[in-house]
């Protein structure tokens, strides 16, 4: 009786901390945002003074205002939500055709391949931005959408995760499919795929974050206001030192929106993404 | 097998990075030297030859307020005549903006037809080859330049010959809390004159703990320029790099060496704060006086319409502006050197658009045209004759803050150490003054050592980039 108890409170003991650690943990993660969000609700004087403001007692809600017309929002969101979803729907499905590929096809040099798809993730932007400057610049693309997405399109990373995603799907599944008459285009779309749904997931969140965030590729490729994106109508908000800052704060809530909505609507699919592994085994 | 693949996988890094370096370092074009002196053709009147619209575009770096400026300017430009149409694009910061350019250089995109840039870029620019220096039209259509403020006409000369037309010009200035120095019985309507004013006047805050620090510190190498110039130290060899291309940085001198000693004296001794480097735009110092850590700070003048506006929301009733020239060595006469952008005609274009940009931006430096922008983004006018102007002279008359740095470029001497340097790698020879600054005040390096190590590292950096554009 006492002992269990003792065992009783020990658990009761070891879940209160897990719970406070987890709150802590919570709170690191989501005070930057907090702290944005509350920024941009501050006039800038009280922004830049000290002890920081935790909560706005006076919302400025005109800083929204003045960062949507100001930073073009309108225009921009729609360039970036356009950009974006090519850029995305060109990686996954580009790198879960390459990933099949390379985890199920035979094909010679198949290993020497591989490795060049590697290699690419050792190249920074900088090292490619003349050559694909040139090749879009050859092709009139500039100030287009298509310029702006097509150098983007392929992914060294995306195409390592779906492989490594691919070689998990078990070869007897592929054996028994093509005794059902399934060519690979078909095993690939009715059951691997969806076999590794959670790693299309991640891809395409990582794939978006990427696309959204960019910044020099579009300044580079486009000159027309009406063709330029999201972070760099962000850009324009902030003049000399603290000049802006306010509503600078409220466009980047603004563009980091989007984020958000995708993070929550992939989120069953991100988690059970990162913890399959550990199922099994 | 997995050594074999590990093998084959680095032979492969090695091969690209290898391939990458060859189609990256093969065409470094450009003329040589720290520029000829025939300052070449500028179709003049093309324009009106051609008939019909000119339309231009005109790259900038203008953003907030100062974007509100610009477009209000460049549609009243439009409107005035038919003959020349303007398109001005942001096109990032002034590092993005050059790098846009010189991408765009390389890999045979569209220029544009004017492009502002800041005041480190001038040996790059002539390197390119894709300028029309401005001196061509100045010659061609004899423009008259006796109005203009000598030394933003220095700063951008080189060899004779003027590259770009200076535009939006600023100013390094000192920012003091008058309340601060009422706490600590010193006089709130004196500021400062020199670095040893300075530690006096930080003594006595700390004193009577009027802020907790006298002086707020950033690492700005911009500071060091400044006050070497000022007592006619030359910051690179071959006249400032201006008859001939530097090869030497010379800024390892005694008052260089000043300045090192004073700013590790001053945080040794608990009377400056070190608020870290400009990277990023850090602007620290400034708020740092709003809070009261510290009393008093160097920055731009380009920044005072936002300090301005900052303190009069009312959240800092603890502060009263206080405005003085920059601080200087002891003993000297404060002569400034010029800072901030100018504006380069490309010689790509039709000569029609050639003399367009060269019209427009004539017209940006009218001295009307000079007091609006003024007014409107806080930069120097750089006409004598935009002073007199009902604007200007307004401004000044309600807040007498910003002709502290107009009087402060017009004042002094004008010679080749207050032209500035030019240096093809600007911004990393300023890079390497901030470490070394790091390594004084974080790692206990001796001013000695510091400088002296800044200096050779400077004299590496500016050897490659030769090596590398003549």
């Amino acid at each position: 009786m006492a002992d269990t108890q003792h065992r009783r409170s020990g658990s009761l003991l070891r879940t209160v901390l897990l719970y406070v650690a987890l709150v802590v943990a919570a709170f690191i993660v989501l005070f930057p945002i907090y702290i944005t969000v509350v920024n941009s609700l501050l006039p800038l004087g009280q922004i830049l003074g000290k002890p920081p403001k935790l909560f706005p007692t006076d919302p400025q809600w005109g800083n929204y205002a003045e960062a949507f017309t100001n930073g073009r929002m309108a225009r921009y969101l729609v360039n970036s939500a356009i950009v974006t979803t090519l850029i995305m729907v060109g990686q996954v499905g580009t790198s879960i055709l390459a990933g099949y590929a390379f985890a199920v096809l035979r094909f010679p040099f198949k290993n020497t391949l591989f490795m060049l798809f590697l290699a690419t993730l050792m190249l920074p932007i900088e090292v490619t931005l003349v050559a694909n400057f040139q090749t879009i610049q050859t092709l009139g693309w500039q100030d287009t959408y298509q310029g702006l997405a097509a150098p983007f399109l392929a992914i060294g990373f995306g195409t390592f995760l779906m492989r490594q995603a691919f070689l998990g799907v078990p070869r007897d599944l592929r054996d028994a499919a093509a005794l059902d008459g399934y060519g690979h285009f078909r095993f690939m779309a009715r059951v691997a795929v969806p076999l590794v749904r959670p790693s299309v997931a991640a891809l395409a969140v990582f794939s978006f974050l990427l696309a959204w965030n960019q910044y020099l590729w579009p300044l580079l490729i486009t000159d027309d206001a009406d063709m330029r994106t999201v972070q760099i109508g962000l850009r324009t908000l902030k003049g000399e030192g603290a000049a802006g800052l306010d509503v600078l704060f409220a466009g980047t809530v603004i563009a980091a929106i989007p984020i958000f909505v995708l993070l929550i609507v992939f989120q069953k699919q991100l988690v059970r993404g990162l913890t399959s592994g550990a199922v099994k085994g | 097998m997995p050594k074999v693949w590990m093998r084959r996988f680095a032979l492969l890094i090695v091969a690209v990075m290898a391939l990458a370096a060859c189609s990256s370092g093969s065409d470094s074009s450009g003329e040589g030297g720290g520029g000829g002196s025939d300052a070449g053709d500028c179709p003049v009147g093309a324009v009106d030859d051609a008939g019909g619209t000119t339309e231009i575009e005109f790259w900038h770096t203008m953003t907030d307020a100062n974007l509100e400026t610009l477009e209000a300017l460049v549609a009243d430009y439009n409107a005035s005549q038919s003959a020349v149409k303007v398109t001005a694009v942001y096109q990032g910061t002034y590092a993005e903006n050059l790098r846009k350019y010189t991408t765009a250089v390389r890999g045979g995109g569209d220029l544009p037809d004017l492009i502002q840039l800041e005041d480190t870029a001038t040996q790059t620019m002539i390197d390119s080859g894709t300028v029309v220096p401005a001196q061509a039209c100045v010659d061609a259509a004899d423009y008259d330049t006796s109005d203009y403020i000598q030394k933003t006409l220095d700063f951008y000369t080189v060899n004779d010959v003027l590259y770009p037309m200076p535009w939006n010009v600023s100013n390094l200035l000192l920012y003091y809390n008058k309340q601060a120095f009422e706490a600590a019985r010193l006089d709130p309507e004196v500021a400062p004159r020199t670095l040893a004013d300075i530690r006096e006047a930080s003594q006595a805050i700390v004193e009577a703990d009027a802020a907790k620090a006298g002086f707020a510190l950033k690492l700005d190498p911009w500071w060091l320029e400044q006050m070497t110039a000022s007592v006619g130290e030359e910051f690179v060899n071959n006249e400032n790099g201006r008859a001939e291309r530097a090869t030497e940085a010379t800024f390892d001198n005694d008052a260089g060496l000043e300045v090192y000693q004073w700013m590790q004296d001053m945080v040794d001794d608990g009377l400056a704060s070190n608020t870290g480097s400009p990277e990023g735009g850090n602007f620290d110092n400034l708020i740092s006086i709003g809070t009261a850590e510290a009393a008093m700070t160097m920055d731009t003048s380009a920044s005072l319409g936002t300090i301005r506006d900052v303190l009069a929301s009312g959240d800092f009733p603890n502060v009263t502006l206080g405005v003085g020239p920059r601080a200087n060595l002891e003993g000297e006469e404060l002569n400034a050197v010029v800072a901030g952008g100018a504006n380069y005609i490309i010689n790509e274009g039709s000569p029609a658009e050639q003399d367009a940009a060269w019209q427009f931006q004539t017209w940006l430096n009218e001295p009307e045209q000079q007091a609006t922008w003024a007014v409107g983004t806080g930069y120097i006018p750089i006409r004598e004759s935009s002073a007199d102007l009902p604007e200007i002279q307004e401004l000044w008359a309600a807040e007498p803050e910003f002709k502290v740095a107009y009087d402060q470029l017009l004042g002094g001497e004008s010679n080749v150490a207050t032209a500035g340097p030019v240096i093809g790698p600007y911004r990393e020879v300023r890079d390497g003054i901030i470490a070394s600054f790091e390594r004084m005040l974080g790692e206990g390096v001796s001013p000695e050592d510091a400088i002296a190590g800044a200096n050779s590292e400077a004299d590496s950096i500016i050897q490659e980039y030769n090596d590398l554009n003549s």
